[in-house]
């Protein structure tokens, strides 16, 4: 990978309530940036509105940082380019502890393992003294047995450890992940390219899907991905393609 | 005289168009509507071209005084723009007040919605130091690159 050679503060706590939470402050109280925020557990995780993210002991919990000469065009594509680089580190770590294993990405980026979702990553830009900063946090379940998730969570989650019964070198896939995140935010890559990537890893094509977009339900059979990158539902009423903001279901 | 049921609505057309001024003319009078200050429409009535002209404070229409110092019309403020195409939201979530509404002051740096692409939520920011006079979209619509979200009376 060409990325930039940058200078990387590490900020690695034994506990926290969340690590996005945490660099949000420490960035709009006008801490240097870039900089790596890492917890062993986070008492309050957070997940899109807010929603709760478990964060037990042996999962991999960060938050990149970064800070963003402007918001705009530069970071487009940026949300399935996190998700692409999440499951290309958790493959290699995978395959680094002699199972491999293909993740899938399900739109946008959430990481698929057999079937189950162990990774998750919420990308915010937010604006600091002097600019803005893109703020990139990643959870994986990595390695921890599924009873230590909530019980209405274990339907659909999994974890590294339950469904593939290895455990992963954590420091290796953190080191492998963040290169890849700063690749994402630094590297230009064409939006036609970052999409071919994603439909060769799409989870759920074929299988019915739920979009909720605008206060508005729609259901149907995940088709792919329009060549902009947004999902494409078969419906009753023909061919539809949901808006950027919308949130998909499979199932 | 021209009814309350079409002046209701030309209003909405007005509103719903964004159109600052109207004229309405036809052989017994001339009807003017005009938008602005707080948005409360202004209508003048004015004589039939033939009659002469009424004193000044007749010309008054019942909606809305016309202010000594009009302010500028509500569409020829400064709007604040979506940055990029995706999902407008008002709040952080849906548990929270909303960032700003009508009549709340902000500062340049002050964030006002945000916007998710993909997965990836953008605080906007005003850019510009003022009073929100509009709140052009609604929480959860989708919006393009461009597209006016708010309009800002200038402090």
């Amino acid at each position: 990978m060409a990325i930039p050679r940058v200078h990387l503060p590490l900020v690695h706590l034994r506990e926290t309530d969340s690590t996005s939470l945490l660099a949000r402050r420490e960035a709009q109280e006008g801490a240097d940036l870039p900089r790596l925020y890492v917890a062993d557990t986070q008492t309050g995780g957070v997940g899109r509105f807010g929603r709760a993210w478990s964060s037990p002991l042996g999962g991999l919990w960060l938050t990149l940082a970064w800070p963003l000469p402007a918001v705009g065009g530069a970071l487009e594509g940026l949300g399935l380019r996190v998700g692409l680089a999440c499951c290309d580190a958790l493959d290699a770590a995978i395959a680094h502890a002699g199972a491999p294993r293909r993740t899938q990405l399900k739109w946008p980026n959430d990481v698929m393992l057999q079937g189950k979702k162990v990774g998750g990553a919420l990308c915010e830009v937010i604006p600091i003294p002097g600019g803005m900063a893109a703020l990139l946090g990643v959870g994986i379940n990595a390695n921890f047995p599924l009873a230590d998730l909530p019980e209405s969570l274990r339907g659909r989650a999994g974890t590294v450890l339950d469904l593939l019964g290895i455990g992963l070198d954590l420091a290796g896939l953190r080191h492998d992940l963040t290169a890849r995140l700063i690749e994402a935010l630094t590297v230009p890559r064409p939006p036609g390219a970052t999409v071919a990537l994603v439909r060769q890893r799409l989870s759920g094509v074929g299988q019915p899907a739920t979009i909720t977009a605008g206060g508005a339900t729609t259901s149907g059979v995940l088709l792919g991905l329009s060549d902009d990158g947004r999902p494409r539902l078969g419906t009753d009423a023909g061919e539809w393609t949901a808006p950027a903001g919308a949130e998909l279901l499979l199932g | 005289m021209i009814s309350i049921e079409t002046l209701k609505e030309i209003v909405r057309l007005m509103v719903d168009n964004e159109l600052a001024e109207i004229d309405i003319r036809d052989a017994e009078e001339t009807v003017t509507i005009k938008r602005g200050g707080q948005l409360a429409p202004q209508v003048v009535v004015a004589a039939p071209h033939h009659a002469p002209a009424p004193a000044p404070a007749a010309t008054q229409g019942a909606l809305a005084p016309a202010p000594a110092t009009p302010a500028p019309p509500a569409v020829d403020l400064p709007a604040i723009e979506s940055p990029m195409v995706g999902t407008f939201y008002s709040a952080a979530d849906p548990d929270s007040p909303p960032f700003v509404s009508v009549g709340k002051a902000v500062g340049p740096d002050d964030v006002v919605c945000l916007i998710e692409a993909m997965k990836v939520f953008n605080e906007i920011k005003a850019e510009r130091a003022g009073v929100i006079e509009r709140v052009l979209v609604s929480s959860g619509q989708p919006v393009e690159f461009g597209q006016k979200l708010f309009l800002v009376r200038p402090a």
